[in-house]
C-alpha cells in the first residue's frame, strides 16, 4: 500500500502537465520530458510497484476528477 | 522598440493579416501584436527558457535563483499553520538527511518533513544547501490545503484550496519581493502570461481577461 502522500504527488504532477500542455506559450520539447512527463511516470512506475487495489482506485478517481474540465474541450 | 522588415510568401503574408484582423480587428498595432507573439513563441519554442514565467493557470516556471523567493512569497500570503515537504531520496540522501535532520519521517525511499511556519526557511535553505532539493522532480509542499508540485528546478503547479484571487496575490507578493512592476488591475486577472526572458527585463507579455 502506498502513503496518501505517494497518490497526491501523482495527481499534482498529472495536474501540471495538463496544465502546463494548455498554455499558450507551451513549453519546449524538453522541458516536457524533463519537468512533467518524467515525474509523473516515476509517480505511475511507484503506484504499480508498491500499490494496492485501492491505490490504484483512488489514483484513477482523482485522475479522473482532474480530467473533468478537459473533456468539454 | 526596434523594426523589422522581413521577407515572406504572398499567401502567408496574406493568411496572417486575415486571422489578424479576425482577432484583433483593424486596430493600429495589431499586426506588431501578433508578430511579437509569434516571435516570442518561437523563441520559447526553440529552447530559451524564460527566466520567469507565470500563468494564471496557477503555473510557475522560474530560474533557480528565485526559487526561495517565491516560496517565501507563497509563505506569507497563505500563512499556513502546518508545512509538509516530502521527496524521494536515495539511499546516501537518505543516510545524510537522518543524521542531520531530528525531524524527519522516512518510508522506504520518501522523506517527509512535517514543520511549523517560523521552522520552514530554516530547513528548506538547509535542504538545498545538503542535498539540492531544488532539483528534485519528485517535490511537493503542502502548505495546509494548498500544494505546491514541482517538476524540479523552478517547474512549479498549485492545486488544492486556493482560489484565483489569492493566486494573484502569491504572484504579486512574489514580484514585489523581486522589485518588479506589478501589471495594474492583476488582482482581478485570469488567463493572462506574465513572462521575462531574463532577470532584467521588462514583462514581455501580458494578456489577461478581468
Amino acid at each position: 500500500m502506498v502513503k496518501k502522500i505517494q497518490i497526491k504527488r501523482l495527481l499534482c504532477h498529472f495536474s501540471n502537465l495538463a496544465k502546463h500542455a494548455t498554455r499558450p506559450y507551451e513549453p519546449t520539447p524538453a522541458h516536457l520530458k524533463k519537468r512533467l512527463l518524467s515525474p509523473l511516470c516515476e509517480d505511475i512506475a511507484d503506484l504499480l510497484n508498491k500499490g494496492i487495489k485501492n491505490d490504484f482506485q483512488e489514483a484513477l478517481s482523482g485522475i479522473s476528477e482532474i480530467c473533468k474540465k478537459y473533456i468539454q474541450g | 522598440m526596434t523594426n523589422l522588415r522581413i521577407n515572406l510568401p504572398e499567401e502567408l503574408d496574406k493568411e496572417f493579416r486575415k486571422i489578424i484582423a479576425s482577432k484583433y480587428g483593424f486596430s493600429k498595432g495589431a499586426l506588431s501584436l501578433a508578430t511579437q507573439d509569434a516571435i516570442l513563441r518561437w523563441i520559447i519554442k526553440n529552447g530559451k527558457e524564460p527566466w520567469l514565467y507565470i500563468d494564471g493557470n496557477m503555473t510557475l516556471d522560474m530560474d533557480d535563483e528565485v526559487i526561495s523567493t517565491f516560496l517565501k512569497s507563497v509563505l506569507k500570503t497563505l500563512k499556513p499553520e502546518k508545512i509538509r515537504i516530502s521527496f524521494r531520496a536515495t539511499q546516501g540522501e537518505i543516510q545524510l538527511i537522518t543524521k542531520l535532520f531530528e525531524n524527519c519521517e522516512v518510508d522506504g525511499d520518501d522523506i517527509l518533513f512535517t514543520l511549523e511556519n517560523s521552522e520552514f526557511n530554516q530547513t528548506h535553505n538547509q535542504l538545498k544547501k545538503v542535498i539540492g532539493v531544488q532539483n528534485k522532480q519528485s517535490l511537493l509542499f503542502e502548505f495546509d490545503d494548498v500544494s505546491i508540485i514541482s517538476g524540479g528546478n523552478g517547474c512549479f503547479s498549485i492545486d488544492g484550496a486556493v482560489s484565483a484571487q489569492k493566486y494573484n496575490l502569491i504572484v504579486k507578493e512574489f514580484l514585489t519581493k523581486l522589485n518588479k512592476e506589478i501589471p495594474s488591475k492583476l488582482d482581478n486577472l485570469k488567463n493572462y502570461q506574465i513572462i521575462f526572458l531574463n532577470s532584467g527585463s521588462t514583462p514581455l507579455i501580458l494578456r489577461g481577461e478581468e
